[in-house]
C-alpha cells in the first residue's frame, strides 16, 4: 500500500496540511501533557521542553555552517554564551525588556560571527576548526576576565522574568502559567528562526551554500563567491547560536562560564548528528535526545524527581557525572556507522516507504505541463535523501 | 621563429581591409606562461580566438592544455602573460566573476553536485542572473518568481539536450555521458559568449563523440557561441573546428585549420610517440 | 611491497631536520624569516630592558619546558592529521586516559614509573590501532565530517569514563625525574632548572630523534612518508596504506601519553580528567602555526608556543595570566592569516 503524491496536486496539498497541523498540534500540546516517567515535576518538564527549543535553534544554527556549508566549527558555544550574556546584561543591569535584547543578540552574534569568520577568506579547511576551536576555549576565560560584567565564575542571573500580560488570561503567580507563557514565546521565536532557516536553503543562496560545499572550486566557476559566502554562513549561524542563548536566558535566566564551555558545542554537535547533518527539521529530534539525556543522567540518581528510570546503583559513585558523556559519545558513533543521516534520515526512509513524492514546482505548469517521470525514478526521487556523513560524491 | 609568431599575433586582431572587418578576436591570450615550482607547464603561448570560432587545442597528454583552461578560468595565476577577453583584462578578473564576463567551461574530471537534483545543478549555472542573497531568501522577497525564472530557464536548456525528463532527480548514480551533458547545460546556463569545453568526449563511445560534437556545433550556431575545446578525440577536433592550436611540452608547435594541422609535420612527430588517435 | 616502494623512494624528501628547515626556509622567503627573527630580537631586546637579564633567561627557560611538552603533543597531532587527514580532538582525551593507566600501574600496582609510562605508551598504541582499524579506516579519507565526528565521539566516550573510574578529583603523579625537595634543580647561568624540567627537555629531545629515525630509518617510516605525502599513488605502488596509517595513529597516541606524562612531572600539575585540555589547546596552535602537515613546524610552534605563552605572562601586564590564551590564540589567528598553512606547511595548489 503505497502512496503516491504529485506536488501541487489537492492531494499533495492536504498531505502537507495534515503534516504541518499535526506537527502544530504536537508542539501546542507539549506543555499540557506529563511524563512523570522521564521528568520527576511538571515544572522540571516544561523548562526542559522550553530548554529544547533553544537547543533546537541552536542546532540548528551550526547545521547551517557544518551541514550546508561544511566549515566544522567547534566554538559555537562561545556564541551561545554570547547571546546568553547580551540578554543577562542588558536585562539585568540596563533594565531592558528581553524582547529588546532579542535583536541585539541576534546582530552581535552576526557580527562577531562574520568577524570570526574572516579567516575563512584565507585560512583553509582544518586551520578554520582550530581557530573555532581557540574561540571555544578562549570564551569562558574571557568571561572570568571580565567579571565585574559578566559575574565570572559566580554567574549572573537575571530576577525579572518574561510575565504573561493580562489578555493572555494566565496567572502569574501561577506555577505553571508563567512557564507556559514562556514556551509559547520560545516557540514562536523558534518558528521564526527555523522558516527563517529553510527559507534560506530552499533558494538561489541555499544552493550556493551546498555547491560551495561539496565542491567549491565548480562553485567559484559559476559565479559563486566562496569566501563572502562562508564569512557570511559563519555570521548566520553564530547569530542563530545567539538566539539560541538569548532563549535559555529567556528560560532559566543565569549565566555562567561553565555553562558555555567547549562541552556545549560538543554537545550541540551530537545533536547535530543524532538529528541528521545538513536537514533543517533535524535538529528538534537532535535537541529532544540531546536535553532529555542530559536531564536523565543528571537526575538519574534522585529517586523523588525520577519515576521508574532511576538507578540507584549510580548513586554511590562519585564518577556518575561521567555517564551522560559516555552515553553521548556511544550513541555519537552508532548513529556516524549505523544511521549516518541521522533520525531524519532515518524518517525519510521510512516515509519512502510509503509516500513518494513526486517533485513538480509550480513554474513547469506553464513551460510544459505534461512532464513525465518514468515509473522508476519516482521511488529514486523520494528516496535519495543523501545524508553528507555517507561519502557519495566521489561518483561525481 | 619570431616572425612566425608576428604573423601568428598579427591573425587574430581586427584585421580591417578596405572598411571591412574581417574577423573580430573575442579572447586574445598572450605570452602566457604558467610554472610551478621548478615545472614550466606553459612557455610564452600567444592564439586568439574569434568571435564565432571553435578554436580546438589540442596536444599530447601533459601539453599544458587543461592548465590553460585553468589560466583563462582564473583557477590559475600565470607567471607572466596577458589575456583579454572581449576587450577586457581577465586576468584582474576573479574566477568567481568570469561567468559575469562571459566564460563558461565544463571540468575534464565531473565537477556536478551529486547531492542536488538535476535542474537545480543547472541553476547553479544560472548563479549570476539571480540576485536573492541571504537577506531577500530568508524573507521569501521575490524568491517564488526568481526561482521560477532560473527553473523554467535551466529547464529549457535540459530539453533542449534531450535531458528534462531528468530535471527532478538527483544527479548521483546517473550515466557518464548523461553527466557530461548536464555538465554542458550548467555552462549554458550562464548565457556565455565563450564556452569552454574540456575534453568533452572522455569516456564516450564513438557513437556518442559523433552526437556530442554535431551539438557542439549546433549549440555554437544557436546560442551564438565561441568555443574553446580541449579534446583528444581528433576526429571530433578535425570534424568541427574551425582553427586549431597545438601544445607539446607547454609549447605552441603549430597553429592553422584542420587540413593544415593534420599535414604538418611537428604536429606529426609530436604525436607519434603517443600514438595518433 | 618493498621494491615498489624503493622505486618511489627517489621522490621522498627524507624527514632530515636540517635539510628540510634550510629548504622551507627558503620557501618562506628571506623577508619571512627577517620579520620573524625580528620580532623576537627585537622583544627579547625590550624584555630584557624591562626587568633585566636574569628575569628574562629564566622566564626563556620556564617557557622552553613548556614548549617541548607543545611540541611533543602538537607532533603526535600532526602525524595524525599526517595520517588521516583530520584533527584528532581526542588526542589530549587519548592521552589523558593512559596517563591515569600509567597511574593505576606505578601507584597501584608499585611498578618502576618509567616501566608504567612505557607500558602505558604500548597499550595506547594497541588501544589506537585498533580504534583506527574500526571506526576510521572504513571512512573514505577525503570526507573530513564523519572522521572528526567519530574523534568527537571518542573524546566524548573516553572523557566520561575516565570521570566515571577515577572520579574528577586530582592525583598526585609519581615524576620520573629525581625531584628530592631542595635539591632538584640545576642552576644554568644564574637561572634554576628543575631536573624535572630538564628531564622533560631531554626526553622530548631523544623522542623527537627517535621519531626522526622511525620516519627515515625504517620500512614502515618510508611508507608512511610515502602515504602521507601521496596516498594514491602510494597504494599504486603497493604500499599497505591501512596498516602504514594505522602506524600513525599508534605512534601518535604514544607519544601522546608520553607528553601527558610528562606533563604531569611538574609537580604543580595533579592528574585529573581534564588536565591535558590546556596543553592541548596550546600544542593545537602550535601544530596550526607550524603547519598542519609538517613535523618540523610542530616542534617549532611548540617551542615557538611555549615562548609567547611564558613572555606574555611575564611582561606584557596589561594582558595578564588570564589571558594568555586568549592573546597566543589571536597571535596565531593573524599567522594564519599571514601564511594560511603556517610556518613550515605545504602550500597546497588546488586541482581541477
Amino acid at each position: 500500500m503505497r502512496l503516491s503524491l504529485i506536488q501541487g496536486t489537492k492531494q499533495h496539498r492536504a498531505y502537507l496540511v495534515g503534516a504541518w497541523a499535526f506537527a502544530a498540534l504536537v508542539l501546542i500540546l507539549v506543555p499540557f501533557v506529563r511524563l512523570p516517567w522521564i521528568f520527576g515535576n511538571p515544572t522540571g518538564q516544561l523548562q526542559n521542553w522550553t530548554r529544547t527549543l533553544a537547543f533546537a535553534v541552536a542546532i540548528l544554527g551550526l547545521n547551517l555552517l557544518i551541514g550546508f556549508s561544511g566549515q566544522i566549527s567547534i566554538g559555537h558555544s562561545a556564541f551561545v554564551g554570547l547571546g546568553a550574556y547580551v540578554a543577562v546584561i542588558t536585562v539585568a543591569d540596563h533594565h531592558w525588556s528581553y524582547f529588546a535584547a532579542l535583536p541585539v543578540a541576534f546582530v552581535l552574534c552576526f557580527v562577531v560571527g562574520c568577524v570570526v569568520g574572516l579567516p575563512a577568506l584565507r585560512i583553509k579547511g582544518l586551520y578554520l576548526v582550530v581557530v573555532t576551536f581557540a574561540i571555544g576555549i578562549v570564551f569562558p576565560t574571557l568571561v572570568i576576565r571580565y567579571e565585574t560584567i559578566t559575574g565570572g565564575a559566580n554567574g549572573k542571573g537575571v530576577t525579572s522574568t518574561i510575565a504573561p500580560p493580562t489578555w493572555t488570561s494566565l496567572d502569574p503567580r501561577d506555577r505553571m502559567d508563567p512557564l507556559r507563557y514562556r514556551y509559547f514565546v520560545l516557540l514562536i521565536v523558534a518558528v521564526v528562526m527555523f522558516v527563517l532557516a529553510r527559507n534560506i536553503i530552499k533558494s538561489r543562496a541555499g544552493r550556493a551554500m551546498v555547491a560551495q560545499r561539496d565542491n567549491p572550486t565548480a562553485a567559484a566557476i559559476n559565479g559563486i563567491s566562496v569566501p563572502i559566502n562562508k564569512v557570511i554562513i559563519f555570521g548566520l549561524s553564530a547569530g542563530f547560536c545567539g538566539v539560541a542563548g538569548w532563549m535559555l536566558m529567556v528560560n532559566q535566566p543565569f549565566a555562567s562560564d561553565i555553562s558555555f564551555s567547549v562541552q556545549l558545542s560538543i554537545t550541540l554537535i551530537i545533536g547535530l548528528v543524532l538529528g541528521g547533518v545538513a536537514t533543517v527539521s533535524g535538529a528538534i529530534p537532535g535537541a529532544i535526545v540531546v536535553v532529555v539525556i542530559s536531564h536523565l543522567f543528571e537526575q538519574l540518581t534522585d529517586a523523588k524527581k525520577l519515576g521508574p528510570l532511576r538507578m540507584t546503583w549510580l548513586a554511590s559513585r562519585p564518577g556518575r557525572g561521567g555517564i551522560v558523556s559516555m552515553v553521548f559519545g556511544a550513541l555519537l558513533l552508532i548513529f556516524v556507522f549505523v544511521l549516518p543521516g541521522g533520525f531524519i534520515d532515518g524518517l525519510r526512509k521510512l516515509r519512502a516507504k510509503f509516500v513518494t513524492i513526486t517533485t513538480r514546482p509550480a513554474w513547469l505548469a506553464s513551460i510544459n505541463p505534461s512532464h513525465s517521470v518514468p515509473a522508476l525514478e519516482a521511488s529514486v526521487v523520494a528516496t535519495a535523501a543523501s545524508p553528507v556523513l555517507a561519502d557519495n560524491s566521489t561518483i561525481l | 621563429m619570431s616572425p612566425q609568431r608576428n604573423a601568428d599575433r598579427n591573425r587574430g586582431r581586427r584585421v580591417c581591409n578596405q572598411g571591412e572587418c574581417s574577423s573580430v578576436s573575442l579572447l586574445e591570450v598572450e605570452d602566457i606562461s604558467v610554472r610551478f615550482g621548478g615545472i614550466v607547464a606553459l612557455s610564452d603561448l600567444s592564439f586568439n580566438i574569434e568571435q564565432g570560432q571553435i578554436l580546438g587545442l589540442i596536444g599530447p597528454n601533459g601539453a599544458g592544455k587543461t592548465t590553460m583552461f585553468n589560466v583563462i578560468s582564473r583557477v590559475y595565476q600565470p607567471t607572466h602573460g596577458r589575456i583579454t577577453f572581449d576587450g577586457s583584462d581577465m586576468l584582474h578578473v576573479r574566477p568567481d566573476n568570469i561567468t559575469r564576463h562571459g566564460v563558461a567551461r565544463t571540468f575534464q574530471n565531473l565537477a556536478l553536485w551529486s547531492r542536488l537534483s538535476v535542474i537545480e545543478n543547472v541553476m547553479v549555472g544560472a548563479h549570476t542572473q539571480g540576485r536573492n542573497g541571504f537577506v531577500r531568501s530568508a524573507l521569501r522577497i521575490g524568491v517564488k518568481s526568481e526561482e521560477a525564472r532560473l527553473g523554467r530557464k535551466a529547464y529549457g536548456i535540459l530539453d533542449s539536450l534531450g535531458l528534462a525528463h531528468l530535471a527532478f532527480r538527483p544527479a548521483a548514480g546517473l550515466p557518464y555521458g548523461t553527466l557530461k551533458r548536464i555538465e554542458l547545460a550548467r555552462a549554458l546556463a550562464s548565457d556565455p559568449k565563450l564556452l569552454m569545453l574540456d575534453e568533452p568526449a572522455a569516456g564516450l563511445t564513438h557513437q556518442e563523440v559523433d552526437e556530442l560534437g554535431n551539438l557542439v556545433k549546433e549549440l555554437r550556431d544557436r546560442h551564438n557561441l565561441t568555443v574553446l575545446l580541449v579534446e583528444h578525440h581528433m576526429s571530433m577536433v578535425m570534424a568541427i573546428s574551425d582553427n586549431i592550436v597545438v601544445l607539446d611540452f607547454g609549447r605552441k608547435i603549430a597553429e592553422g585549420n584542420p587540413a593544415e594541422i593534420s599535414r604538418d609535420p611537428r604536429v606529426i612527430e609530436a604525436y607519434l610517440g603517443v600514438g595518433a588517435e | 611491497m618493498t621494491t615498489a616502494l624503493d622505486a618511489t623512494s627517489v621522490s621522498i624528501e627524507p624527514f632530515g631536520i636540517g635539510r628540510k628547515i634550510r629548504r622551507r626556509l627558503e620557501e618562506i622567503g628571506i623577508r619571512g624569516v627577517a620579520v620573524t627573527a625580528g620580532v623576537f630580537v627585537v622583544l627579547s631586546l625590550t624584555f630584557v630592558a624591562m626587568d633585566g637579564l636574569k628575569l628574562y633567561w629564566q622566564r626563556f627557560l620556564d617557557g622552553l619546558a613548556n614548549g617541548f611538552i607543545y611540541a611533543a603533543v602538537a607532533l603526535a597531532l600532526v602525524l595524525i592529521y599526517k595520517a588521516t587527514g583530520i584533527i584528532n580532538f581526542a588526542q589530549g582525551s587519548m592521552a589523558m586516559f593512559f596517563t591515569f593507566i600509567a597511574w593505576v600501574l606505578s601507584r597501584q600496582q608499585s611498578w618502576p614509573v618509567w616501566l608504567a609510562i612505557l607500558t602505558a605508551m604500548l597499550l595506547s598504541s594497541v588501544f589506537a590501532s585498533g580504534f583506527e582499524r574500526v571506526f576510521i579506516r572504513p571512512f573514505d579519507p577525503a570526507n573530513h565530517l564523519p572522521i572528526t565526528i567519530v574523534t568527537i565521539a571518542l573524546l566524548s566516550l573516553i572523557d566520561g569514563t575516565a570521570i566515571y573510574v577515577w572520579f574528577a578529583d586530582p592525583k598526585a603523579f609519581p615524576s620520573p625525574f629525581p625531584s628530592k625537595p631542595r635539591q632538584d634543580y640545576v642552576d644554568i647561568f644564574g637561572a634554576r632548572v628543575f631536573y624535572a624540567t630538564l628531564g622533560i627537555w631531554i626526553t622530548v629531545i631523544l623522542m623527537t630523534i627517535g621519531v626522526t629515525l622511525l620516519l627515515n630509518r625504517t620500512k614502515i617510516g618510508l611508507a608512511f612518508r610515502a602515504v602521507s605525502s601521496n596516498l594514491e599513488s602510494s597504494r599504486l605502488v603497493g604500499v599497505n596504506v591501512g596498516r602504514t596509517l594505522q602506524f600513525g595513529w599508534a605512534l601518535a597516541a604514544a607519544i601522546g601519553t608520553l607528553a601527558g606524562c610528562l606533563v604531569l612531572s611538574d609537580s604543580r600539575t595533579y592528574l585529573e580528567p581534564s588536565f591535558m585540555a590546556k596543553s592541548l589547546v596550546f600544542a593545537f596552535a602550535a601544530a596550526t602555526i607550524g603547519g598542519l602537515d609538517s613535523l618540523v613546524g610542530a616542534v617549532v610552534g611548540g617551542l615557538l608556543v611555549g615562548q609567547m605563552q611564558t613572555m606574555i605572562g611575564g611582561y606584557v601586564h596589561f594582558i595578564g595570566s588570564d589571558l594568555v590564551l586568549a592573546t597566543t590564540l589571536a597571535i596565531i589567528i593573524i599567522v594564519l592569516l599571514v601564511r594560511p598553512s603556517g610556518l613550515f606547511g605545504k602550500v597546497r595548489v588546488e586541482r581541477v
